[in-house]
Order: C-alpha cells, then structure tokens, then sequence
C-alpha cells in the first residue's frame, strides 16, 4: 500500500469529521477501528483535531473528513442510535423508522424556500460576517467556556425532539445571539468572497484550515436553533434557520479550496437533521418543492477540483515550466534539487521532522545519483510522450526529470478527473479506473512521490454525492407525505401511484430508489455505491402517524 | 443585396430564427438607445430599450420567426446598414375592424387594447423587391408549431396573456443551439429530410478518426485554473464592446460579414477578407481573451431593488454575440491551418464570455448566453473533419453542466413584479389607514400603466392611455376594484385569512393582496418545474402544463410578466444536448481510431469511454449501423412544457478515407 493509502487509513481513525458523525455512530466506527471509543470525536478543540489542522498536512484533514463523511450515510433522524436495528447480519444497512405527519404540498408550492429568497437577500460580502461569527466563537469559546457548552450543544442534536432539554438549549442559544445575528446577515449576503490567500500561493498547502472547521460548530449552532424553533411549533423561524445553515455551506464551498468544500458538504449534513425532523411534527409545511428546488450538487466542488488538480504545479512551477524554459545545464540541476528539496521540506517535515526520510535530499550526491536512476526511463516517457528523441537526448538529464514529473503528474491527475465529469454510475464500474492507483506509483524513492500530491478527489465527490442523495431521500418522503395527505392518510403501493410529483432518483444509479409497500409500512431501499461499504446504504421504514 | 449572402434556406432550423430575432433584440436596442433621455417618458427614461422590454416586444420576434405579420398595421419595410429589414410601425396601431368590444365591465384594458402588432389576421411579411425570399414558416418546423404560434397570436390579441410571456418562448426556442440544428456548415439547400412525415434535417459528418489524448484533459474548452488572473472581467468586456462598437462603424460591413462567415460553409469563405477583418480587430479579442481568463465576473448592473429594472439596458448581453462571432471566425481560421492549439484557446475565450454572460441574472441574458455557447460551438463541429485534429471527447465531458445556469436569473424574476411594485407585497403586513390604502394602490396601478405601456406597447404613457383602458381612467379602475374585491376576498380567506381579518380590511388592501398572492402562485407553479430535470418529468410531461390564471379574472392581468422560466430550461437543456452530441460523436472518432476506421455496430462496442445520455430524455441516444454510415436520430419530446415543437435532427456519419 503506498503511502497516500497508509496516511489516509491513520487519519481516519484519529480525525474523523467532525459533526457529521452521530454519537452512535462514531461510537460504532471507533470500536470498528478496534479504537477507545472517544467521549467527543467531532470536536474541532480536540487536541488531535487542532494538530492536524495546525500542521501543513492539509490534504491529510481533507481526506480524513471525505472519509467521516462517507460513513456518516448514517441519517440523522432522532433515533436511539444505539439501537438501531440492522436489515440483516448479510446485510448491515441500518434501518431507519419514520412516522410520518400527512401534509400536501403548499401553494405556492415555493412558500417555504430553504435557501434565502432574493429579496431577503442584501448587497456586499457574506466572509466578513461569517469571520466575525467565528472569531466571536472562538472568543467565548476560549474565555468563556461556559457559555457555549458545544459539547452538550452536539449530544442535544442526536436527542430526538421531544426529548430535548429546551430549557439548555434555549438558554445556549440566547448566550449565543450575538454569532447567530452574524450568521443571519452572512447568508443573506449576494456573494462570498473569502479571499483566501490561493491563488499562486506556492505554499498553499499549508493554508490553515482551523477557521474553517469551527465553521461546524457554527451549523450545529443553527441546527440547535431551528429544532428548538420547532419544538415551539414555530416552522417559519425553523425555516429561517434552515435557511442560513444551507446558505452557510453553500458559501464555504464558493473558495476553490477542497477544505472549504468538503466542510460546507458536513454543515449542510447538519443542518438536514432538522429539515429531516419536521416531517414528523403535525401541522408542519410540507416541503417537497422547496427540497426539489435546491440546487444540485448542493456543493458544487468544480472550483475546488480545478484549483487541486493543478496543485502540483502551483507548487512547484519549475516542474511545468521545463517544458518550455531555457536555462544552463548548471541552472537546471539547481532547479530540480531546490524543487525536490521544497517538496521534502513540504511534506517530510509534516511526518515530524523524520530525518531518515529527508535525508536523501541533504545530500547532494544522493541526489544526483537518483537523477540518474530514473534518468534513462523518464527519458523514454518523453518520447513515447511525443518529444523528439534528438531533442530528448540533448537536454540535461534534470530538466528531462522534471518534465518527465510533470507529464506524469498531468497524466495521473486528468485521469483521475476525468471520471469526476461523468455520472457516478458510469465512472464507479469502469474499468479503466482500476488502474489509477497503479499509475499513481511514480516514485524517486523517498525523494519524491507523486501520489502524495493528488488528492483524494472521488472520496471528496463521493461526500457530496451522498448529500445529494440525502436531499432526494428527503425529497421522496415528502411525496410520501403529500400522497397520505391527499389519499385519507394511506401510502402509495408504488412510486408510480404519486401522480402530481415527479419521483427523485438516486444520484449515485440514476434510478428510481426501491420501494415496496409491505402492510402499513412503506420500505425504501437505499443500495450502497457501487463499491462502497454497505453502511452506506440504508433502508427506511415509513409508517403514517395515525 | 450581396449575392453571397447565404439564402433562408441554407440555415439549419432554428438558426434564421435566431439571427432575426437578435437581430431584432440589436435594431431595437439601437433605436430605443437613440432616443433623447426625455423620450421615454417619467417612469423608464433613458430610451427604456431594455432587454426585459425587447423580450416584451409584442410580435417582431415571433413574426420574423413565423412569418406572421400583422398586415393591418402599417409597416414600412426599410433596410439598414446591415442589410437586414427594419419594420418601423405607425405609432398607434388601427382599430381592429369588425372586432366587438368586450363587455365594459370586464375589460380590464388588456383586450381592446391589444398590443402593436397583434392586431391583424395572420399574414406574411410583403418583401421588398431584390430581397431574399423571406421564410413563410419557422423553418423546418411543423405545422404544429405554426399553429401554437397563431393560437398565442390569437390569445395575444385576445388579451388573454401578455406577449412578452410569448417572445421569451420564441427567443428560448429560436436561440436554441445546434441540438436540433447543428451548427457547422452545410449546403441547406440541398440538405435532405428524413421522410414528408418525419422533416428532420439530416446533416452529414464526415469524421476523421482521432483517438483521445493523454492526458485526457489536455485541451480544456474553458480556460484552465493556471492561466486565469485576478480581477473582474466586466471592466474588459465593455472595453472590448466600445471599441467593437467604433470598429464596426469605421468598417461598414464588418458587422454583416461576420455574420454572414459564421453562416456559410467555410470553403465559400474569403480568406484573405476574414483574415483582414481579424486583423482590424485583434485589439477587441485581445480584451475579451483577457476577461475570459480573469476569475469573476461582476457586471455590476443595478438590478437588486431596482424598481424599474425592465427600463435596465443589457447590451453586454445582447452584443456579446458579435464578440463571439468574432471568436469564432479567429478559430475556425486557427484549425484551418492546423493550429488547433490556437483554436482551443479561442473556443475557450467563447465559452468563458458565454459563462460571462450567463452570470447576469436576467433570463434574457442567460438566453443570449446560450446563444453565445451556441455560435462557438460551431469550430468544434468543424474540427472533428480536419485531419489532425485533437479528439475532444474529455473536454466536452468536463464542460459544466448546465453549461449556462439561469438559476439566479429564475430567482431575480420569480421577484419581478415585488421588485417593481412593492406595495404590492408589502400590504400582506403594512399598516395603514384606509384612504392611504387607497392612494397607495391607485399609485401602484398608474405604475404599472406606465410600465406596461413601455413594456409592451412601446410608447410612451400619454400615447397609450386610451389603448390601456382602465388603468388610464381613475373612475375606470374604482369600477373594477369593487367588481374585483369580492372574489379577492374570498380568495384570501381561502389561502388561510382569518375571515374576520379579511372584513376588516380596505377594498384596496385586500385587491392588493390578492395581486400578490396571484403572482407567487402563478409564478411559482412555472418555476418549481424549472428546477424538475427532464429525467424526473420530461419536457412533454402533462403536469408541467400548470394551471395557469383564469384570465377572465379581474387583475389576473398582473401575470402577463411571468417570465417562461421553463422555456429557459428547454433552451438550457437542448444547449446541454448540442454538448452531448458532440462528445457522443468524438466517441465515435475515438472507435474509429482505435479499430482501423470501423464505426460501431452499436454504442455499447465503445467501451473504453462512458457515453453520455441524452439528457432531454434521460436515455441513451438513438444508434444504429447502416452499411458504412452510422445514423444518431435525435428526437425532442413532441412538445415541451408550452406545448411547442422542437425539432431534433438525423446525423449520417461517415469515416473520412
């Protein structure tokens, strides 16, 4: 296994997202690892949590979060996680059990938007609010940990609604109106420019990401507010809420930065907990046409992949620009041993200084010697490549290792990406995509390995394919809700008795989801990914409240 | 008349429309632009041409298309400097002779005062002796299309619904790319059809073989992350459109030539000219290849809580179209001497500006958006039967989809009549005394009087008090409030008012509230299937055909400004199709190359690529093997959400030898 693959399985088990897991489920997904189970593993404080984020290995977190939310298919519905039933030992979708309130849908059917409607929405840039909202978090958080007991603010969103300790929550959320007014007017903002240093920053990689992932405990925040909103029965300020939160995630994701993106894919997780507990609360609006209108993907992470899949060379431009530069044979050695030894720098310090590691790249000799190891074989890419042979054979062997680098780079990353334009159906059981990991192996050593520039790009878009697909469950159940509400409180016996609303498919097949009617109960069968555990499949059990 | 311009019938279907309503959208902007700031009036000044009143324009588009013309008005046919005709009307159309006025009562202003244009019998446009023949039907479309045409027409002058809600179908379809009437260049005069019963074109590729590259994404069709800057690039495209305006008057047929090139199969193009002309304005492409690559695009427009947003002009939208053209014309004349590098690059700049203009939040802007991806698809289709040529299989893959997303532009308009009259929306809580009610919504009314005669009658509101009935006349408009104020209250009370609220409640509140509530639900019942995908519910899928206002109700005139946001989708999706077919056609080149010249027998032998569906229907395209031709038949639902025809088209493709 390399060591892309490695570092990924170890940052699983440490860091794992944040928020997006429920307490069962990371109770579950610890003792899976064969790990002590945590008391609080979403917490962005965590010591673990902040060394990560503080150290330079950034694609790290990200992968580590792909990963969390990959498993945390779990739903959100308050259950008692623990107990909740699986399909079968051959077959360990968890079950979820919903009791539907009846309700059809409005008119106008886009009466409850979950995105702030335009008129609500004012001129300017929603980052400044948003950074105050964390700073003023993080503020109390350190002086006055007290007043924001996050902690507890997590358990109380795993705690089903009529359960819930209003009179703390309430309390919380009064202690916490300063952030939430930030977080309101933020959303409502028309734009959001975060002004992250990225562009040509050759060191973007240790951008810091610690702001980014309060951004979690602001969602958790909102979420505790419209669940207690609903709680008082009072929809319009849940909607509100509800509201704020998507935008919220819908605006990290705008910075073309993998982080932002995949963290606005877990608040947006968040907050669906609450859109997921109104469908059970009488005289709540139904909301199918406002979840149809949702954008989709709700996280649109094109920005973010254009800017990763060119990472590399942002970071090392030499390697590029070898491909067309004219310098010294002198000049060109120095280039390519002061770029292997920033990458060495980059990446080998973050394994905590290991000086076994880098100390190939110390030593001049070394160095050289490996030059000439791999010279011979990247000299014959370059022509299968199309160079010409004369051309190849008198250039200096370290401008014919550097083009060879980012040849090979370009050919690993555009054949990952590639898979990322076409729908998960047709790209998940290709069999062209075996292979990349194998191409992936382009290696000097300790020096230098590709595989650890390119991010964990299908997780990622795994991570908000499974958004998506949530957005459609919720969607479905409505159209169940509104069927019961317009046929004297039964469930249709199919999909295709739902005449008046078109049926969501499953972004992952592109089917309709599998549903049957099985006596008074409704099942909706989700099938795992292709290729993917079955955790992330589900199947819910609907009944109609009577 | 220039004899190399290109005769009606050489355009694929579709494309006449096109150009003639633009065309139209670009004489009507210049002559309203003309006008003296006070010629407008008080409520739109500054020539009031905007994007939203062209698409407003009660029949010029839609006649151009259909050939229908409105003989009873008195035209004047002229030709401008370009070549094309010019209808100039008389101010006040005639009195519609034999027609009944309505019943006083319930004439809401809207029937006898039918908008310029609407007046007449169907008839076709008298041409100017020398000019081309005219097109007496949308070209290739079938008689059902001109029959929907006629029975809006019919409504349109039965002041059933406005025709600005009309034009915005016409322009979706007319600016509907080459999804259904390819854009590359093909002698149309000779072009056959399937069959009398089936009239779809059907356009013949000769394909040269290509495999894809490695890397797969080696010539991306939109500027890559690296070769992007900084900056807005709004700023550059209007100094590319400034300069393209001066360019184009210091060289009289520039404008006309470009056109006419983007048309016209490129072995009857003049080289020497089309280089020269390039030449003349390298200066201009240079900005928009600037602007392509600057990483946002903020036009500014003062759009939000612009209570006269219809008197906002767009010419960055409606103009971008001869930028495009330019670009266009730059890499097809790239390919032709094999710098195919230098035509990605152009193609590149056209889909960025596409995207550009797509950002505006408009409809009418994110139709010329459409327009724009459509024209620079054209040296793509022409580069799959150049030897030499890369295969562009994974960038048209990796094209964003919807390549042009009009979300926003749904969301602005979905508001139009709240951002107009606010009122309106605001009596749902304002507090007020009963008199002020009153005056606030007599206020709110000559507004909109105003507003409508600039909208759709184009004149000024003192020319076209008499044509808009009660809305002129204040005793009028109190005789129609009281007919009006008991459904609307009963109305209210069925949407969830406390009846006792509702008693209370002035006559001019209540109306205004059911104003309101009428637009959200009629807006609203559009617009949710905007964002339904056709795989959920096809563009033919009955329920898209919501149940629109009764127009016989008082005030249901306010609807008249729903824009057609799912018309914008058909257009949306169909330029996602043009994409489709032509990354299902690089498919083929790639088997082709990689199996000595063979085509498949099927799609399924091309296993090494993900083939993508068609995503009007949801499902794979039609294929088949016929001896040494492949044939893709491409099909539209019988009729979209509007009940309109579109037509799709038949591919012959063939292996260059």
């Amino acid at each position: 296994m390399n060591r892309h693959c490695s570092s990924l399985m170890t940052m699983s088990r440490g860091v794992y997202p944040l928020g997006a897991l429920t307490a069962s489920a990371r109770k579950k997904f610890h003792r899976s690892q064969g790990d002590h189970v945590p008391t609080e593993g979403v917490n962005p404080s965590a010591p673990e949590c902040r060394r990560v984020a503080a150290s330079s290995s950034r694609r790290l977190v990200e992968i580590a979060l792909a990963i969390a939310l990959t498993i945390a298919a779990v739903p959100a519905t308050a259950q008692d996680r623990d107990e909740r039933p699986i399909v079968s030992k051959e077959d360990p979708r968890p079950i979820v059990r919903v009791n539907l309130q009846p309700a059809a849908v409005p008119n106008p059917p886009l009466k409850y938007p979950l995105l702030p409607p335009y008129l609500e929405q004012t001129e300017g840039n929603a980052a400044p609010l948003y950074y105050r909202a964390m700073l003023l978090w993080e503020m109390t958080r350190r002086n006055e940990p007290h007043r924001l007991p996050e902690a507890e603010a997590s358990l109380w969103l795993d705690v089903p609604l009529n359960d819930f300790p209003m009179e703390k929550a309430r309390a919380t959320l009064r202690r916490a109106e300063y952030i939430l007014t930030e977080l309101h007017g933020g959303a409502r903002r028309e734009r959001c420019d975060w002004d992250l240093p990225l562009r040509g920053n050759r060191d973007v990689i240790r951008v810091h990401s610690a702001d980014v992932q309060v951004s979690r405990s602001l969602a958790r925040l909102l979420a505790l507010q419209a669940r207690v909103a609903l709680r008082d029965g009072d929809h319009q300020a849940a909607i509100r809420a509800i509201q704020t939160g998507y935008a919220f995630a819908r605006h990290l994701s705008e910075a073309p930065w993998m982080m932002s993106a995949i963290v606005g894919t877990a608040d947006a997780w968040i907050i669906s907990q609450a859109v997921e507990d109104m469908r059970e609360l009488p005289g709540s609006p139904n909301l199918y046409w406002s979840l149809t209108a949702l954008p989709r993907p709700f996280i649109d992470m094109r920005k973010a992949f254009e800017a990763e899949f060119v990472q590399a060379h942002q970071m090392f431009p030499a390697f590029r620009e070898a491909r067309t530069a004219s310098h010294t044979d002198a000049e060109w050695q120095r280039l390519f041993e002061a770029e292997v030894r920033r990458y060495g720098g980059m990446f080998r310090r973050d394994r905590g200084g290991d000086d076994t590691a880098r100390a190939p790249l110390q030593d001049k000799a070394t160095l050289a010697l490996l030059a000439i190891q791999h010279y011979p074989t990247a000299k014959e890419r370059l022509i299968e490549r199309g160079w010409a042979p004369e051309e190849v054979e008198r250039m200096p062997a370290a401008r014919v290792l550097m083009i060879d680098i980012a040849d090979t780079y370009d050919e690993l990353t555009q054949n990952i990406v590639k898979w990322l334009h076409v729908p998960y159906w047709q790209a998940a059981g290709h069999p062209e995509r075996s292979n990349d990991l194998k191409r992936a192996a382009l290696s000097y050593g300790n020096a230098f390995s590709l595989s650890e520039l390119i991010p964990a790009f299908d997780a990622f878009r795994v991570a908000g394919l499974r958004l998506d697909r949530q957005i459609a469950e919720m969607r479905l159940i409505e159209a169940l809700r509104h069927y019961a509400a317009t046929h004297d409180g039964r469930l249709p016996a199919t999909l295709d008795d739902i005449e008046d609303l078109p049926i969501p498919t499953d972004p992952f097949t592109g089917e309709p989801f599998e549903y049957r009617l099985d006596g008074e109960t409704a099942v909706i069968d989700v099938r795992p990914p292709v290729q993917r555990h079955a955790q992330d499949g589900k199947r819910y059990e609907v009944t109609i409240a009577k | 008349m220039n004899d190399r311009r290109p005769s009606s019938k050489t355009h694929p279907p579709g494309l006449i429309a096109q150009r003639m309503i633009l065309e139209c959208r670009d004489s009507a902007v210049r002559r309203h632009a003309a006008l003296p700031p006070e010629g407008a009036g008080n409520v739109a000044t500054g020539g009031a041409a905007t994007a939203q009143r062209i698409v407003a324009e009660p029949v010029d588009p839609i006649d151009r298309c259909a050939g229908i013309a409105p003989a009873g008005a008195k035209e004047g046919i002229q030709r401008d400097d370009d070549g094309y005709r010019r209808v100039d009307r008389d101010p006040l159309p005639p009195p519609l002779p034999g027609r009944r006025r309505p019943r006083a009562t319930r004439d809401h202003g809207f029937r006898s005062a039918r908008p310029a244009g609407c007046a007449s019998p169907v008839a076709t446009l008298p041409r100017p002796s020398g000019a081309p023949e005219e097109p007496t039907g949308f070209h290739g479309a079938p008689r059902s299309f001109l029959s929907r045409v006629e029975a809006s027409h019919r409504r349109c002058r039965a002041g059933a619904r406005m025709p600005r809600f009309i034009i915005a179908i016409a322009l979706a379809i007319a600016l509907t790319p080459a999804a259904s009437a390819p854009a590359i260049a093909q002698d149309a005069a000779e072009r056959p059809i399937v069959s009398k019963e089936d009239p779809r074109p059907i356009v013949r590729v000769n394909l040269q073989p290509a495999a894809v590259p490695n890397p797969p994404l080696k010539y991306p069709l939109l500027p890559p992350y690296l070769e992007q800057t900084e900056g807005n690039a709004a700023h550059l495209y209007r100094r590319a459109l400034a300069n393209w305006e001066s360019t184009w008057h210091a060289h009289k047929t520039l404008r006309r030539d470009i056109v006419r090139w983007w048309e016209t199969p490129f072995a009857d193009v003049p080289l020497d000219e089309a280089r020269n002309a390039l030449k003349n304005t390298r200066h201009i492409l240079d900005e928009v290849d600037a602007a392509a690559r600057r990483e946002r695009c903020e036009w500014g427009l003062s759009i939000r809580g612009n209570r006269e947003i219809v008197a906002l002009l767009t010419p960055e939208s409606l103009d971008a179209r001869s930028l495009a053209r330019l670009l266009t014309l730059r890499a097809r004349l790239q390919a032709l001497d094999g710098d195919f590098d230098g035509a990605v690059y152009s193609i590149q700049s056209g889909y960025a500006l596409a995207r550009h203009v797509g950002e505006i939040p408009l409809l009418v802007s994110s139709l010329s958006a459409m327009s724009v991806a459509g024209l620079i698809a054209k040296p793509v289709e022409e580069m799959r039967e150049m030897p030499g040529s890369p295969n562009l299989f994974w960038s048209l893959a990796a094209l964003p989809r919807p390549l042009i997303d009009s979300r926003r532009a749904v969301e602005v308009e979905m508001v139009l009549l709240h951002q107009m009259f606010p009122a309106f929306r605001e009596a749902r809580t304002a507090s007020r005394a009963d008199d002020e009610w009153q005056v606030v919504f007599e206020s709110e009314m000559e507004r909109y009087r105003k507003m409508l005669g600039m909208m759709v009658f184009e004149k000024r509101p003192a020319e076209s008090d008499g044509a808009l009935g009660p809305l002129g006349d204040k005793a009028a408009l109190g005789l129609l409030a009281m007919n009006a104020y008991p459904a609307a209250k009963l109305r209210l009370i069925e949407r969830g008012r406390a009846a006792d609220d509702v008693e209370r409640m002035p006559v001019a509140r209540v109306l205004m509230i059911d104003i309101a509530d009428t637009w959200d639900e009629a807006v609203q019942q559009d617009a949710k299937w905007y964002h339904v995908p056709p795989a959920e519910a096809p563009a033919n899928d009955p329920r898209r055909r919501w149940k629109k206002i009764d127009p016989d109700r008082d005030f249901a005139f306010v609807t008249s400004i729903v824009p057609a946001m799912q018309a914008v989708r058909g257009a949306q999706d169909r330029l996602d199709r043009q994409i489709a077919l032509m990354q299902l056609i690089e498919a083929v080149r790639h088997y082709a190359a990689i199996h000595e010249g063979r085509l498949p027998a099927q799609l399924g032998d091309i296993e090494e690529l993900p083939l993508p569906d068609d995503p009007i229907t949801g499902k794979p395209f039609e294929y088949r093997l016929e001896g040494d031709s492949a044939v893709i038949d491409v099909r539209d639902p019988t009729s979209d959400g509007y009940g309109v025809h579109v037509q799709g088209a038949r591919y012959v493709l063939t292996i260059a030898k």
